[in-house]
Parts: structure tokens; sequence; C-alpha cells
């Protein structure tokens, strides 16, 4: 910005009118009211996860704990396997992403293109699949004693390869990248893997980075796969394992109870505060990576439009 | 693009380091157990058999899948080996116990069944569709193994009369895990605050009110938020409820749809009739004296009188009342007697509280014999699947378990001088909580074998409630007892009336002075609902059984 433009912004700056600034005041302080209500209960779950079961009960949620104790966090690690269910997490996360992205491809890409046999057909038998679905239990014993895939860190993986949503999503993104572009390259002598592999994927990097992000969170939370078909702990993956965790204290309270067993004031509201700051905290520091990517996403549509 | 690929290299490899991770612990505990010939996984105990010394049994491991978390059962696993190494049959049994927590439990029972999975003993629940169950084949007749001099343990752990009492179409598909048969019921209160306000004993339900009164001129300076907490899941239920006194008359409660009082003749040959609050008076006229009016709308009108002293959000608290009253938030709430020891250790929360337990019932507050009339049933079990090939080494190892206390305790406690210490015959004390759990309500519990907690024998008072609970003279056996409603030919008709009775909130004391008018509101709609037909099947249904007796 050169001097002279700088100027010009300060005499606009000068000319605004009391109306313009009372419109930016009102904005402002909507904006900043907006951004306290997104923040304050993060603050609060911060904050209670970091106090005594006993003055929650008391004094209900607050914005800073007024006995401050790290006991539901000790209890979360003292348990010793959470280190081992965010490597399962991870592994299934990044795993199964990278599968899933390239099965998703590899799928939409062909029904994308005009000159495909059977597409209609093909896209009608994966519609079909986002109606019916063979239900719980068949898919149980289809999966449990037919393909003996139960205590397999691969069953959080493969029965949920394909998203067919997020398969529409590419495809249609696929559909609106011009058509001339694919045909410059076949007359180029390109082949149909290279036209994907050098033309489209990388001018579909915003809409790659968005179905990557809802596969990535799908991973991140999976657990009622590891509910069904995984009885292993150190196979649990982060969810569960933390699912597990506060039901065990609710289970143990279940315990005393039936037994009359005195057992203290066991954290119970503030664990579950403790294990969200714990699951959410690596997956929000994704979103940052793959935000310019929606917003280029957005720009291209409006430029096409 | 280089970037793209540059990434995607860097993930592939994060991937493959995470994966190996991830796998390489199990392996680790894989090779562990080849070399020890113990495998231990925090849900899943499986211990290598004794050495072979007979080959009259192929060696066998049992499956068994218990309900809620089992810690360090390994180490008691091996003692069992070494108890048994010279015992011919039991030395080639291999137990393989695991878990599932009990909010996946019946989900997962569900799939288990369907998929038979290789189970050899399971625990399911009477809510689990236990009777469903059974009549689909699901589970085997274990008749055979009870009341048979080859099963001593067995013999001597379960009565004719207990496994009658449980019996599922006449036979014994699933062994009853309990204890006792009641919990009494009761409120726990601040004696301290009693003491302090100079508030009368608390006997009966005048002192219990006006103990209510008296701490509700001071809650701000107790901090309290009410003098009587109720939670939202039973509300006060249980408070001034007839069905003690009623049982002892002959009226039985079934939940169907709606609370129906059905009332037997002296000699419980005959049913007099069955009743519902808003009935007119005509049901209720043939029931026993004191007992021949609309009781429970008289019931659901006194509440009322009660819900000043309650807390206000009473009906939609999501708070564990519970631990609310340990907070020393409230100065009475709802409890059984074995509840009422949990909070021996309150002390630390609230400085210098002090605790007495009110029984509800007259004659239980009484200790008198005979005062509960039971059908001596248990809501626990643990059944053997049909298509499981070793039900014999099953019920071998449940005949050991149960043949002693001393079998009995390893499972139940642990290792004696490790994980507890028996303190005289009928007490324990818990001296490592963390190293050893046994969820003994789905497994080990039994009526033969019972030790108190170390705070029952603490309290003189606590000790008399809990040697009356636990006395089977304490029990009457019910005229209904084995008697289950065959709700098929109704089942709509109760499923509309369910939902009017989970809906309307007499036991909140809701209403106020419309609480008449909201009884009449819903009768009527239990009436559209279907309310005679249900009654005509419930009357129909009790009347066959009792003419089959």
């Amino acid at each position: 910005m050169t001097m002279r433009d700088i100027n010009q912004v300060k005499k606009i700056k000068k000319k605004k009118g009391a109306d313009a600034i009372v419109l930016d005041t009102i904005v402002v302080l909507v904006i900043s009211a907006f951004c306290l209500f997104c923040l304050i209960p993060f603050v609060m779950l911060v904050a209670t996860s970091f106090e005594t079961e006993i003055n929650i009960l008391r004094e209900g949620y607050k914005l800073w704990p007024s006995q401050f104790t790290t006991k539901a966090y000790q209890m979360v690690f003292d348990a010793g396997q959470i280190g081992k269910a965010y490597g399962v997490t991870i592994f299934i996360t990044i795993m199964g992403t990278l599968i899933s992205m390239l099965v998703t491809i590899m799928l939409a890409y062909p029904l994308s293109i005009n000159k495909i046999k059977y597409k209609t057909q093909v896209t009608f038998f994966i519609y079909f699949t986002m109606l019916f679905n063979g239900g719980l239990v068949p898919t149980y014993l289809l999966i449990s004693k037919y393909l003996d895939m139960r205590n397999n860190i691969w069953v959080m993986i493969i029965p949920v390869l394909l998203n067919p949503w997020n398969m529409f999503m590419m495809k249609n993104f696929f559909r609106s990248i011009p058509e001339e572009l694919s045909e410059a390259a076949y007359i180029d002598g390109a082949h149909d893997l290279q036209i994907l592999r050098k033309v489209i994927l990388p001018v579909s990097v915003p809409g790659l980075a968005t179905i990557g992000l809802f596969y990535a969170l799908g991973y991140w939370n999976q657990w009622y796969n590891a509910m069904l078909y995984i009885d292993h702990s150190s196979l649990y993956p982060l969810q569960y394992y933390i699912m597990n965790l506060t039901r065990s204290i609710d289970a143990i309270k279940e315990m005393a109870r039936m037994t009359g067993q005195a057992i203290g004031s066991l954290p119970s509201n503030s664990i579950r505060m403790a294990t969200t700051v714990v699951t959410i905290g690596p997956i929000i520091f994704i979103y940052p990576f793959v935000q310019k990517y929606f917003t280029s996403g957005i720009m291209v549509g409006s430029i096409k439009g | 693009m280089k970037k793209i690929k540059s990434l995607i290299s860097l993930l592939l490899v994060t991937a493959l380091c995470f994966s190996f991770t991830a796998c390489s612990k199990s392996e680790k505990q894989e090779t562990t157990s080849d070399t020890s010939g113990t495998t231990t996984e925090d849900s899943t105990a499986t211990v290598a058999p004794a050495e072979d010394t007979t080959s009259s049994m192929p060696e066998t491991t049992i499956k068994i899948r218990l309900m809620n978390e089992v810690v360090g059962i390994d180490k008691v696993v091996n003692e069992f080996y070494k108890r048994v190494a010279d015992d011919p049959v039991l030395s080639k049994i291999k137990l393989d116990i695991s878990y599932v927590q009990g909010a996946d439990y019946g989900d997962k029972l569900t799939l288990a069944i369907t998929a038979q999975e290789d189970y050899d003993l399971m625990f399911v629940g009477a809510w689990q569709g236990l009777n469903d169950k059974v009549r689909d084949g699901v589970f085997k007749d274990l008749s055979s193994y009870f009341n048979n001099d080859a099963y001593p343990g067995l013999q001597s752990a379960y009565s004719e009369d207990y496994l009658k009492s449980n019996s599922i179409n006449g036979g014994v598909y699933a062994i009853p895990i309990t204890e006792t048969f009641e919990d009494i019921k009761g409120i726990v209160y601040r004696e301290d605050l009693r003491k302090k306000y100079n508030l009368p004993a608390i006997v009966d339900n005048a002192t219990y009110e006006q103990y209510l009164q008296g701490v509700s001129e001071h809650l701000d300076e107790e901090g309290l938020i009410a003098a009587w907490g109720v939670s939202s899941l039973q509300g006060m239920a249980e408070f001034k409820n007839p069905g003690y006194a009623n049982l002892r008359k002959n009226i039985y409660g079934f939940p169907a749809g709606s609370m129906f009082y059905v009332a037997l003749n002296e000699d419980g040959t005959k049913v007099i009739d069955a009743a519902v609050a808003g009935d007119d008076a005509s049901h209720w006229a043939n029931f026993p004296d004191g007992y021949n009016y609309d009781y429970a709308s008289e019931r659901y009108v006194d509440l009322n009188n009660y819900s000043k002293y309650i807390n206000s959000d009473a009906i939609s608290t999501t708070d564990d009342i519970r631990a609310s009253f340990k907070a020393g938030l409230y100065a009475a709430t709802y409890s059984t007697a074995t509840e009422y020891l949990t909070y021996s250790d309150m002390a630390d929360t609230v400085p210098n509280a002090e605790l007495g337990f009110y029984v509800l019932d007259d004659a239980q507050r009484n200790f008198e014999p005979g005062a509960i009339v039971s059908n001596m049933t248990a809501w626990n079990f643990l059944c053997a699947p049909s298509w499981s090939t070793k039900t014999d080494a099953v019920m071998a190892f449940l005949d050991w378990l149960w043949s002693s206390k001393e079998n009995h305790d390893l499972f139940q406690y642990g290792i004696q001088g490790e994980d507890w210490e028996p303190i005289g015959d009928n007490a324990y004390r818990i001296l490592d909580a963390e190293s050893y759990k046994m969820p003994g309500y789905s497994f080990t519990w039994n009526p033969t074998y019972i030790r108190y907690s170390e705070s029952v024998i603490n309290n003189d008072y606590t000790t008399k409630v809990f040697d009356y609970m636990y006395d089977m003279d304490t029990y009457t056996l019910g005229k209904l007892a084995g008697f289950s409603f065959d709700n098929s030919k109704v089942e709509s008709e109760l499923a509309t009336m369910s939902t009017y009775y989970t809906d309307y909130k007499f036991d909140w004391a809701a209403y106020g002075d419309k609480t008449t008018d909201k009884i009449k509101e819903y009768h009527a709609a239990c009436v559209d609902a279907g309310l005679e037909k249900v009654r005509a099947e419930l009357i129909s249904q009790i009347q066959a059984y009792l003419d089959a007796k």
C-alpha cells in the first residue's frame, strides 16, 4: 500500500458518519456477543474439568474453578491405556481417511464422466444403499462370523470405507470441473488415470480437503464398530475408550450402591468434561489447515457462477 | 501438487508408524502369554489349565461373559488352579472370563446369541428379555444338575424353593444370582441436624414430617437446597407406598400399563378384583378391610402435603440425588439399607455429619418375622447357551464355586490377605479396592454365602437391619410366586397405557389441588386405551394360575 492509498483510506475514515459508527458498533457488539456465546460454554467446560465434584454439585458450572483439582485428568491418564487408544484412533483416522479417499475418488471420477457405460445403474446401486441396508444383525453376522473380523483393527475401517454421500459430493465436484480440461489432456495423449492424477486432482483440492475432513472426523469419532466388534481394550479407539472410562465410573458407583461400599466422591461430571477436552484437542487443530481450502472452494464456485 | 505428494507420503509414514505402535503391545502381550501360559487383557482373562492329572475329561476351556468391569481376575483364576490341581475333573477346566460394560450388555448379548458366539455361560438380566429367550430355546434346562448328589455344591447353595421360585417354564433355564430377596427401603437423613434443632426421633411418618418441617426452617443456614431431595427417576414412589402392607393382606401390585392392585381371597384361591387409581368404588368394594376404597388416589393426593419439602426441580433434575445428598445439599433422601452404607464416609464432605435410617414399612421397621411377602425371584441370572457343548464342565466349576464359603469368597472378594480380609465369619474388610473387582451380582452372589461389609458391623442398628434382611424367616412366599403376566394379547393397550403412566407425575405431587381431576383425566385416557381389556386379561391369567396350583 502506497502513501497515497493510506491517505485515501484516512480520508474515507474521516468521512464516516455517525450512523456508520453506530452500525459498526452494533455489528462489533453482535459479533462479539456471538463469539462469547461460542467461547463461554467451552471455557466452562475446561473450568469444570478442573473443579472438584462436590463444588460442581454445590455451585454448578462456573467460568473459573473455585477449588482447582486435576483429579479428573489423573483418572483419565492413570488408567494407562489412553496412549494406546490415541494410537489406535490416529491409525484408523490416517489409514481410513487415505484409503477412503482413494476408493471414493476411484469411484466418483468415472461416474462423473459422461462416456462411462452403465453409469446410471451403478449410481443407483450406490444410491440404493443410502435408502436401505442389511440391518444390524445381518451386518454383524457377516462381519463377525463369516469375515471373522472381530478384534481386528481393520474392522473399524473396512466396513465404513465408502460413504455414498461423500462419494456423490465428490462426483458432483468432479462434474463441476470444465470438461475442456480433460478433453485437452486427452487430445495430448493422456489416458484416464493420467487425466485424473495430473489434471483433475490438482484442481480439486478444495473438494478433496472437504471430503477428507468429513472422513477424518468420521474415523476420529469412531466408536460404534468398536463397541460391536472389539473386545480387547488394547484395540479400543479413543472415543470408545473414553466412553468406557465414564461408564466404568458409573459401574463402580452402581457396584458400590449394590454392595454398600463407601467410595468417596468420584469425579463424575468433571471427568466428562476432562474427556471432552482430551478428545477434541487434536482434531480441532485440523480445521485451521483445511479452512483455506473451504474458502477457495467457495471462490471457485463464485467464479464459475 | 508436489506439496500434496509430500504430504501424502508423510501421512503414510506416520500411519505406518502408528500401525506399528498400535499393534506392538498386543504382540508383546501374546509373547508373554506364550512364555507364562497366561493371557491377560483388560476385558478378558484366560489362564492356562492346571497340570493334567487325569484323562477322564478332556481339557476344556469354558468361556464366561459377565456384566460390568472385572479387574484382577487372572490371579484369582490362578489360585483356583492351585486349589483344584489334584482334582481329576476340575484340573482339566480352563477359565476364560470376559466382561461387557452394563450400558452395552443388552445389545451385545442379543448379537452374541444371534451369532451363536462361543460362550458357555453368560449373565442375563431378567430385564434383558430372559423369558422370551428361554421361550425361543436359547438356553439349556439345567434342572438335572440341581438337587443332584453328584453336584453337592449346587445342592447346598440352591434350595428347592429357591429354584422353584425362579424356574421358567418349569425348568432351571437360568441360575438365579442374588444374596437376598429385598433391600429394605427407607429414608437416609441427617441425624446431626435432627439433634441440632431438637426435633423428635423419627419413628413414623408423622415424626418424619416434623423433621422435614423443622429442617425447612433452616435451609439457608445449613446451605440446603431443600429438606428432602427427590430425583426425577422415582419421585416419592416408595413413601407411604401401600405395597408391603398390601401383600400381607393378599393384595398384589402388577405394573401392567398402570399399577393394578389385585386382591385375592383369604386362602389365595380366587381373584376378588383388580383396581387402579381412579377406578370407581365398585372395583374396590370387595377388597379386604382397610383397603376397600380408592386408597391409591388418596395417597397421590396426600403426597401434596410433602411437596413443600422437596426440591423444586424434582421432576426434571438429572443430577445424581445421592451425590447431592452426600454433598450436604439435602437433609434427607430415599435410600435402601445397602445404599445407606455408601454414605458412611459422608463426614469427609460434610464435617460432623451424622446419619440416620428410617425404614418406611411399619412391620419391617419393627423387625416383624415374615413381614416381607416375596416371590423370592432374582433379577440376575447365569445361563448356559443351547449351542454350548461344555455345560458339564461349566456346572462342575459352578458346583466347586458354591461348594464352600472359601471357594465363593475367592471369586467374590479376591485373594485373602491381599485384596480383602475376613472379620469373623460374617463380615469382610477390603484391603485394596483397586486390585480386584468382581461384580458379584453378575456371577457369585448366593444367599448361602453372606458376608457383611465392615461398615455394617460398625453400627448396631445397621447390623440389626441387615440380620433381619438376610434372615429367610423375614420372608413369606407370595401366593403368586412364579406367576408372570403374558402381555402378548394386550401388547398395544399396555404400550399406550404405559406412556400415560410415565407422563402423569403423581409420585412427584405435580398437580397440587388439581390432583383429583388429573387422576380422573389419566383414568379416562387409560379406559380409552383399553384398561378394561387389560384388567380382564390380568384377572383371567391370575385365576388360571391359581386354579392350576
